[in-house]
């Protein structure tokens, strides 16, 4: 199993669009992805149609008692999407409390990496969703996962999220002594705009290496998508932002070790 | 590093520090998977999964079956884990599982 984490301490960039977008394509590649919300809002959650308010279960059982050990209960947890070969592991919002709860308590930043690996046969491709704030959920997607995704708006308030989300990365593979390749994507990218053109400048000019060369543009499809509850490939494949996902898919899989 | 770079990091190295008192490898896992391997002839073990064919500490475990690295296991392991294995191996039988095991737990030794 691949694990990505689609990652940025700010929010509205366009996280889960792309979680929901590369998982797609993935999957329509013949790929078995799992999807895995860690947001406490549920957006990932929302976009599938279940209700984070109303599941029985969901990420958040999975951090007590113990039972990432126990992988009939995981399956059980997941939920189906609009592909057979997609599967999500939901959220609630009870997660919002997990902070509170777990404070204090070595190796609680371990428990989605343990889940996970119950599963690794299972999957070909684990794509994980963050919230947009620094906290127990983003460790465990930081320690989970192999490759870090950053979609960064392009706009200046964006540049200081992602100024920030790269010294947290720094700081985890500080943590766990190991390095975690990462790629910005710019995302929401309007060309008729001097914000959009000036923080893409920016941004190539400040992370050069890890900057991922084309951007995601502003593609009112994908929220077409995401209102039908279907992946956005599903929708429109020719889309002008399908085609970006498509482009940053085939990068991600160049720069897989 | 500044007041706040101290915080954070002794938040991380909190969540990313398994629990003392977490056993993740078990008598019985190991007894199985040296039984798995008894009469396989060489090649077999190395391609074939034992088990689960994994030791469970977080992301990418370490496969058995392959010869482990320092680095796979400097991320794979934690020092108690290491010495907690270490002295579960030391109860195994001579062959090819406590080997490996011994190797991988002196590679993060070595490296710690």
């Amino acid at each position: 199993m691949r694990i990505w984490s689609v990652s940025n301490q700010k929010g509205g960039v366009g996280k889960t669009t792309s979680v929901v977008s590369l998982g797609g394509l993935l999957a329509a590649q013949g790929k078995r992805v799992l999807l895995v919300d860690l947001d406490p809002h549920g957006s990932l959650t929302s976009y599938f149609g279940q209700d984070p308010d109303g599941l029985e279960r969901s990420l958040y059982h999975l951090f007590f008692e113990k039972r990432w050990r126990n992988v009939d209960y995981i399956r059980e947890t997941l939920q189906p999407t609009s592909m057979d070969n997609v599967s999500l592991l939901p959220a609630t919002t009870s997660l919002a409390t997990l902070e509170r709860q777990v404070s204090g308590q070595d190796g609680m930043g371990l428990v989605l990496a343990r889940s996970l690996a119950q599963l690794w046969d299972d999957y070909d491709y684990a794509i994980l969703d963050t919230p947009p704030i620094l906290g127990v959920l983003l460790v465990n997607a930081l320690a989970a996962c192999q490759q870090l995704v950053i979609p960064t708006q392009t706009e200046f308030l964006a540049l200081k999220g992602l100024e920030r989300m790269v010294h947290t990365l720094k700081m985890v593979m500080t943590s766990q002594k190991r390095q975690l390749p990462y790629c910005i994507v710019p995302t929401l990218f309007d060309r008729r705009t001097s914000a959009s053109l000036t923080s893409l400048k920016e941004m190539r000019r400040t992370y050069k290496e890890s900057l991922w060369d084309e951007a995601i543009p502003v593609d009112t499809r994908l929220r077409d998508a995401s209102f039908k509850g279907v992946f956005p490939h599903q929708l429109d494949p020719e889309s002008r932002g399908v085609r970006a996902y498509k482009h940053l898919l085939a990068s991600l899989d160049r720069e897989e070790p | 590093m500044t007041a706040n770079n101290d915080i954070l990091l002794g938040y991380f190295d909190s969540l990313l520090t398994p629990e003392p008192t977490e056993s993740f490898v078990d008598q019985d896992s190991l007894s199985n998977m040296l039984a798995a391997v008894t009469d396989a002839p060489m090649a077999d073990v190395y391609v074939a999964p034992l088990m689960s064919d994994t030791i469970a500490t977080g992301f990418r475990l370490i496969p058995l079956m392959t010869p482990p690295t320092t680095t796979i296991m400097t991320t794979a392991l934690s020092l108690t884990m290491t010495f907690e294995l270490l002295s579960l191996a030391a109860k195994l039988g001579r062959g090819r599982i406590k080997t490996h095991v011994m190797v991988a737990c002196a590679g993060v030794i070595a490296d710690g």
